[in-house]
């Protein structure tokens, strides 16, 4: 089993931020002679899964176990988590038109996360070279590709563009596609996916302080849903994390987790003290 | 049929030597030269059937008169469905778009994935604009509050285009 064993490099507020957008960046993280390998490589290798690059040594230790890449997804996925056994490029011969807004296939949404769909630019891809387009938040938008097509120009899209050796790391089900790109040439996008073997538990970089209760989980942004529900999707999916699924309740009107300038600690807080709300059954730990 | 117009300043007018100068057609009334277009042909069946009626009337209705009629609905050109969804943030027309996808005369309309170049800020806007609602958003998707289906609030909205 290929897994790795390294260190957590999220801190609470880096992970939760995860959860509320679907997606974090981490910008030209891998060094240029790597990059400029990789793309060397994949000019000869141009199938569309090129996987046996997953058996070059110098690339697993500079892309797959990355320390900054591997950091993320060990704080996302826990200790043990299983290194990607698949490699797709998205490779393709520059200008292009926008792709189509969708999910990818075996998509399911919710507050679990039990894998990641990364991606890794070996080449700078800056808008010109249709960098890949996200839309923040809707990992949480219940949707499938095949209704999704007529979906054009969205508010609020996060646009990937970014120097080479850059790798963005994604909840499987988020909203994605390709921009339009207006450059000449041949632009590859690496893409692939690591799982988890553990059940979720708060082991990342714990940050000194950090308070559950007063913390913003609310999507900064554009957003679809009903009001709030962003807190509620973003606690829930930062509670699963912490493996604190039967703790993670929400009782309604103004209680946790809505943003709010409150005076006191909120009304339903999965960790107060018992008897400080009244408790309907059916919502969690009491 | 040819189209001529002139600006009055404040208004752009078009007209057509077959109807006569009577018959002038101010623009933003008319949203575009299509639809404008589209009115003058309506204009000039209407004339000639009148003219045949009077003929008629006098038993001087012959067959070019008719022919006449034809030739004028000839000029009618043919007409596409154009397409709007508007993904808006509630029911109401009023609510602001959180996405739009455009379809003209057959064809995607790019160059709209910056929201500060969309044509509308609401739906509202959009009808004002000539468009017809024809699907309202779907509330089934609405009745779960804990779950997000979609961007939720989708309008769909059509508009008659002359194929030029």
């Amino acid at each position: 089993m290929r897994i790795y064993n390294g260190s957590p490099t999220l801190t609470d507020t880096q992970v939760l931020d995860f959860c509320k957008k679907g997606f974090l960046i981490l910008e030209a993280v891998v060094p240029d002679a790597i990059n400029r390998r990789v793309v060397e490589y994949l000019d000869k290798n141009t199938h569309y899964e090129p996987t046996e690059i997953l058996q070059e040594e110098w690339f697993v230790e500079n892309v797959i176990l990355n320390a900054q890449a591997a950091g993320a997804v060990r704080s996302l996925l826990g200790k043990n988590f299983h290194l990607p056994i698949l490699m797709s490029n998205h490779r393709g011969t520059c200008p292009l038109p926008a792709g189509g807004w969708h999910v990818d296939g075996n998509s399911k949404f919710g507050p679990e996360l039990n894998y990641l769909q990364v991606f890794y630019y070996p080449q700078a891809c800056s808008k010109e070279w249709g960098p890949t387009e996200l839309l923040p938040g809707s990992h949480f938008y219940f949707n499938q590709q095949r209704f999704m097509s007529h979906l054009q120009n969205l508010r609020g899209v996060y646009s990937s563009a970014s120097p080479a050796g850059s790798i963005f790391i994604t909840a499987y089900q988020i909203w994605h596609r390709r921009s339009a790109s207006a450059a000449k040439g041949i632009r590859n996008l690496l893409k692939y996916f690591y799982w988890r073997t553990v059940p979720p538990e708060r082991d990342w970089v714990i940050e000194p302080g950090f308070n559950f209760a007063t913390a913003n989980y609310e999507l900064e942004g554009p957003k679809a849903g009903e009001q709030f529900r962003s807190s509620c999707n973003a606690s829930e999916m930062f509670f699963w994390l912490c493996g604190q699924q039967e703790t993670y309740r929400v009782l309604g009107g103004q209680s946790w987790p809505l943003p709010a300038k409150r005076l006191d600690q909120p009304y339903g807080f999965p960790f107060e003290r018992p008897g400080r709300s009244y408790v309907p059954q059916g919502f969690g730990h009491e | 049929m040819v189209l001529h117009s002139f600006s009055t300043g404040k208004n752009l007018v078009y007209y057509t030597p077959a109807l006569g100068p009577q018959a002038q057609f101010f623009h933003p009334d008319f949203h575009d030269v299509e639809t404008v277009r589209a009115a003058m042909v309506h204009a000039m069946v209407r004339k000639h059937v009148e003219r045949c009626i009077e003929e008629f009337q006098k038993g001087e209705l012959t067959e070019v008169s008719l022919r006449r009629v034809l030739d004028s609905l000839e000029e009618t050109p043919p007409r596409r469905q154009d397409l709007l969804y508007l993904q808006a943030g509630s029911t109401s027309l009023h609510a602001g778009i959180l996405g739009m996808s455009l379809f003209q005369n057959g064809k995607t309309v790019d160059g709209l994935a910056d929201p500060k170049d969309w044509p509308y800020k609401n739906v509202l806007e959009a009808v004002r604009d000539g468009w017809r609602v024809i699907q309202f958003p779907n509330m089934a998707l609405m009745m779960d509050d804990t779950r997000t289906y979609g961007l939720g609030c989708e309008f769909i909205l059509e508009r008659w285009s002359e194929n030029p």
